[in-house]
């Protein structure tokens, strides 16, 4: 048992600490070079101002909650492996990938934190959504939903912070333990926090990390729902309906899945892992895509379904009717419920090059599906004088373009600096068998 | 300071069995170190289920009910807007940030009580110094007996199956 938890330690660290060379030097500067983009562009926004933007009446919401939207969904498929896949057991292709995948929620979330925080106009005034005692004595309005996602989005921030901090304990004192520089041995002794791992520390560690995945499994649900309730709460033609949260939930795990499949072919292609991240893994990603892909068709179902049913004549001249939104909706249609069909078919889920495009497909897909439901109602909505059009601008391009390169940059930096696979998972489990 | 002996063992069984020996002389005050969690190990040394469960609930439900609170203080009481005639209390509103905050603060309670259970953020400790320690976090098991163990002299032969043995914190 020893020497299959020493090769399993030597070998998975081992590629860990594998310098990425000029690969990943050349990939760090092209996302830093867009987040230099980003930056650029919010600072410009905060200099003249949101006009800057696309965003104008009737689409007073665009490209900042539609990008905000997308972010926080492919944040949900990491807390639902790390999560639910470890409340359900499947801890055989679930261990693997959970590091990243949660790495990925923390750094998506990041990315989407910024849009409401600027969309705000005076981004410098974001903390008056928390109630603090002030001289106005003005307090948040909790009847609206704009503080439900404060609170929804902060608790998710930090819930999942907490659990993928706990998880990376025992990795963190491995690297402390056998780090070749005392730099090092410095830095991941101070972020290991002294775990030695001693059989207290064990037993607390493993019920803190179940209270911890309990937690968070529900926030899987709720915080998209909290969304969702953003635009189900507001009266706009294609808004108002109880669909909303289940149909949101779906959307968001399956773009998140999607994005889990774009990250670890790389990643296990570039640290050779191929053998811990294994073709297992990337199929039982892509059944979850295929699934979840199901539930948003049946959503888009339903949701022409209800507007034929009620009979309400905004509702069905929106959902029926040609708009400028249109093509886009077509083209989520083809992303989305036409491309994952292919993953009904073993060969196709086994073929990485497959599985890539299909799952950059479901990621424009589900760009498009936030466009088109926050855009076309907003631009058709009961009023015809007060229909218009919609269109972005160079900054706002920017900004989305600038949060990839953003969200590029610190998952580079985490598979440079940090143990991205959870090792003492991998050894766990190897005992266990 | 801490004192104590430390053994170094090459597998989770030769450190079960090594404790079995080293209670039935009558020594308590022992701890392990290993890379892995094992509940074999903590049947052997007594030890029941960590009870921190309890503190993600008492925190969860001090967060909701707090929130709960603040919300009605806030809207119903600081600061009531009148919104189309509705009342200032709703419960149906307020249940969503009461239950965001549960599970908030059920998981900031946990966590913290998880630093204070563990004793963590003590960077060092006396076995640290143990040549080889830090074999624990890669493949090898440590059992270590405290120097101020009350039946320490009658240890015997109880570690002969480690593979090292070793005093630390300056204990002979």
């Amino acid at each position: 048992m020893s020497e299959k938890l020493r090769d399993l330690h030597d070998d998975v660290f081992g590629r860990m600490r594998a310098r990425g060379g000029r690969q990943w030097r050349i990939a760090f500067g092209v996302c830093g070079l867009f987040t230099l983009l980003l930056v650029g562009s919010l600072s410009w926004t905060i200099y003249k101002g949101i006009g800057v933007w696309g965003t104008n009446m009737p689409a007073a919401w665009a490209f900042a909650i539609i990008n905000f939207v997308w972010w926080i969904g492919i944040g949900h498929a990491g807390t639902f492996i790390s999560a639910i896949l470890y409340l359900l057991e499947q801890n055989s292709w679930r261990n693997p990938i959970s590091r990243l995948t949660e790495t990925m929620t923390i750094f998506a979330v990041v990315q989407a934190g910024l849009f409401p925080i600027f969309h705000l106009g005076r981004p410098w005034f974001a903390y008056w959504l928390f109630p603090y005692p002030d001289i106005m004595g003005v307090w948040p309005n909790v009847k609206s939903a704009l503080p439900w996602d404060a609170a929804a989005v902060s608790t998710y921030f930090t819930v999942s912070v907490l659990f993928w901090f706990t998880g990376l304990l025992p990795d963190l004192a491995s690297l402390r333990d056998h780090a070749p520089t005392r730099r090092q041995r410095i830095l991941y002794g101070l972020l290991a926090m002294g775990w030695r791992g001693d059989a207290r520390s064990w037993r607390h560690y493993k019920v803190t990390y179940l209270m911890l995945a309990s937690i968070a499994a529900p926030l899987v649900i709720s915080v998209h729902s909290v969304v969702s309730s953003d635009f189900a709460i507001g009266l706009t033609p294609g808004w108002h309906t109880t669909l909303q949260p289940p149909y949101f939930v779906a959307g968001a795990i399956f773009s998140g899945f999607a994005m889990v499949i774009v990250l670890a072919i790389p990643v296990r292609f570039f640290y050779r892992l191929e053998h811990v991240i294994t073709d297992r893994v990337l199929e039982n990603c892509a059944k979850l895509m295929l699934i979840t892909g199901c539930i948003v068709a049946y959503g888009y179902m339903m949701e022409h379904f209800g507007a034929y049913y009620t009979g309400d004549a905004d509702e069905r001249s929106l959902m029926f009717g040609f708009h400028p939104t249109s093509i886009a909706f077509w083209m989520m249609i083809s992303c989305n419920v036409l491309a994952p069909q292919v993953l009904w078919l073993r060969r196709a889920r086994r073929s990485k090059v497959v599985l890539l495009i299909v799952s950059l497909l479901v990621l424009l897909g589900m760009w498009l599906e936030r466009y088109v439901i926050v855009v076309q109602g907003l631009l058709r909505d009961q009023l015809p004088s007060a229909w218009g059009n919609y269109m972005p601008t160079i900054v706002d391009l920017g900004i989305l373009a600038g949060t990839l390169g953003f969200f590029g940059l610190l998952f580079l930096a985490f598979l440079r600096f940090m143990p991205f696979i959870p090792v003492s998972e991998l050894k766990e489990e190897a005992v266990l068998e | 300071m801490r004192t104590g002996i430390a053994a170094e063992f090459a597998d989770e069984a030769t450190l079960l069995a090594a404790i079995h020996r080293v209670r039935d002389h009558g020594l308590t005050r022992l701890e392990t170190y290993g890379p892995v969690p094992s509940e074999a190990i903590d049947l052997a040394l007594g030890k029941e289920r960590s009870s921190l469960s309890v503190a993600a609930g008492i925190g969860g439900l001090c967060g909701a009910a707090g929130a709960y609170a603040l919300q009605w203080f806030l809207v119903a009481y600081l600061y009531p807007i009148d919104l189309g005639g509705r009342p200032p209390h709703m419960p149906l509103p307020y249940l969503i940030i009461t239950i965001e905050m549960g599970f908030l603060f059920g998981a900031i309670a946990v966590f913290v009580a998880f630093l204070v259970a563990c004793r963590l953020v003590r960077l060092w400790d006396p076995i640290n110094d143990v040549p080889g320690f830090e074999s624990a976090t890669r493949d090898h098991f440590w059992l270590a007996i405290d120097g101020d163990d009350p039946a320490l002299d009658r240890l015997g032969d109880a570690l002969d199956d480690a593979a090292r043995v070793a005093p630390f914190g300056g204990a002979a």
